[in-house]
């Protein structure tokens, strides 16, 4: 055996959360950031890693009912947060009212921004109702879509909006 | 290759304090960390320890002292924005942070995070220079109290020693007659880095004529700074078109002075006096807050 793998890691810590509504318990290297733990140890592929620079928004996830470039913090900074991704959309494999609209309105392409902008939507929505078009793309401005189907995406949002079910503010926690 | 380090979040600011007296040479501080995380990634910095001070309860509190408002430094961008107190005396300051990144960067990004880093282009130092901010900043045995423009010594250059940590940023409101504007020029609205930006502020006397004019302008130069000579040149005249622009061409004059010419310097002097002039439109022709 490798002695390396024997020897203890000193610097490893474990981070308990809540993962889109989960108690979720995992060991971690400090150094890792939350995209890379949520992709590569949970397993959660939604989470896209574009530019890691916190320019592109693909790697948006909703923390504490903020969005957050998961791609920018340290995964140790989940720790004891509550944290939403695009997993936590579909419920037993029914899409949710905002994914429905974005499928209705043509607003993925290729489909690589889509998870993040999702999210972006989800923390606007999940706070206000009624968003007038400004303040959708305001929202979503922080989420680069490379196919350019801004258009669609923010009419799919509006489409949300209007079709949005009563009780969706799933325990928002404004602090 | 990434830096390897161990990751410490201390519960108190004694606690932290003690942590950076013994280990602060080798530590970094992670506030919101959107500019340390690509640093450490990139190993443009290699710690021993990250001291994540994000949670320190006397870092994240915002109160009115007297005259001045005491600002910590934890707080994050997006709480600041939509804070009563923030709203109602640094209108200027809130546009400036409302033009950080984006919404995701401006949810975990930290005002002391922003002076720590010291990036020439940073938003919130045009404004805060004209609130004449003072930070304070502790280590465990004593406290010291500087000027924004006299803590940042250059570009991403200051005179924070390894086992200080800022704990409050004191924001002086400006006279309740006073309007005040920031304008930035980037090269997109969004998650763009300021080219040159600028904060104004001032008030019209008894009179008509201009008075406490302050002007700020960053991207510029290495440091913040305040353009002291054409805030007094503007003391006590009229609040006329030509005037502004004479303003602007005088600001953009002072900076070049100061820089030297380079290779943007044809871009850069119509600009700077561009932007100054629209501020002191904003200020003192309607459009400022």
């Amino acid at each position: 055996m490798d002695p390396e793998n024997i020897q203890n890691k000193p610097e490893e810590i474990t981070i308990r959360f809540y993962l889109n509504g989960s108690e979720t318990t995992v060991t971690i290297n400090p150094w890792e950031t939350a995209s890379e733990v949520l992709r590569n140890r949970l397993d959660l592929k939604g989470i896209k890693i574009g530019c890691g620079i916190g320019e592109c928004g693909a790697c948006t996830i909703i923390l504490e009912g903020k969005t957050v470039n998961s791609c920018m913090i340290p995964a140790a900074q989940l720790d004891g947060r509550r944290v939403e991704t695009v997993e936590g959309l579909a419920k037993d494999g029914t899409l949710n009212y905002l994914q429905r609209a974005f499928r209705e309105k043509s607003a993925v392409q290729c489909g690589f921004c889509t998870p993040g902008t999702l999210m972006s939507a989800k923390a606007l929505l999940d706070k206000c109702d009624k968003p007038s078009r400004e303040q959708i793309v305001d929202a979503l401005s922080g989420n680069l879509c490379r196919c350019a189907g801004y258009v669609q995406i923010i009419e799919a949002v509006e489409e949300a909006a209007r079709k949005k079910p009563q009780g969706q503010q799933e325990e928002v926690i404004d602090r | 290759m990434t830096c390897k380090f161990k990751y410490i979040r201390p519960n108190s600011l004694f606690e932290c304090l003690d942590i950076l007296a013994e280990k602060g040479s080798e530590s970094s501080i992670l506030a919101g960390g959107t500019d340390l995380m690509i640093s450490l990634r990139n190993a443009e910095r290699n710690p021993k320890f990250v001291i994540d001070i994000s949670r320190l309860p006397e870092t994240r509190s915002l109160e009115q002292n007297g005259a001045t408002i005491k600002v910590g430094p934890t707080l994050t961008y997006s709480e600041l924005i939509n804070h009563g107190l923030i709203a109602k005396y640094f209108p200027a300051l809130i546009s400036a942070m409302s033009c950080v990144g984006s919404l995701q960067i401006r949810n975990v990004g930290t005002l002391g995070g922003n002076i720590a880093n010291s990036s020439p282009a940073a938003d919130s130092f045009p404004p805060m220079a004209i609130y004449d901010a003072e930070i304070m900043i502790q280590r465990s045995n004593s406290v010291r109290i500087e000027k924004l423009q006299k803590l940042i010594v250059g570009s991403y250059k200051n005179t924070l020693e390894p086992d200080e940590l800022i704990t409050s940023i004191i924001l002086k409101p400006l006279d309740s007659h006073c309007k005040q504007t920031y304008r930035r020029i980037g090269r997109r609205k969004s998650l763009s880095v300021a080219r040159i930006n600028a904060a104004v502020s001032g008030k019209l006397n008894d009179d008509g004529l201009l008075d406490d004019c302050r002007i700020s302008v960053g991207s510029v130069a290495p440091s913040p700074l305040r353009i002291r000579k054409v805030e007094e040149a503007l003391q006590g005249e009229r609040p006329e078109l030509k005037v502004f622009h004479e303003a602007g061409e005088m600001v953009a004059a002072q900076i070049i002075e100061l820089v030297g010419v380079r290779h943007s310097t044809e871009y850069k002097k119509p600009a700077i006096a561009g932007l100054v002039l629209e501020c002191l439109e904003d200020v003192f022709i309607g459009r400022g807050i």
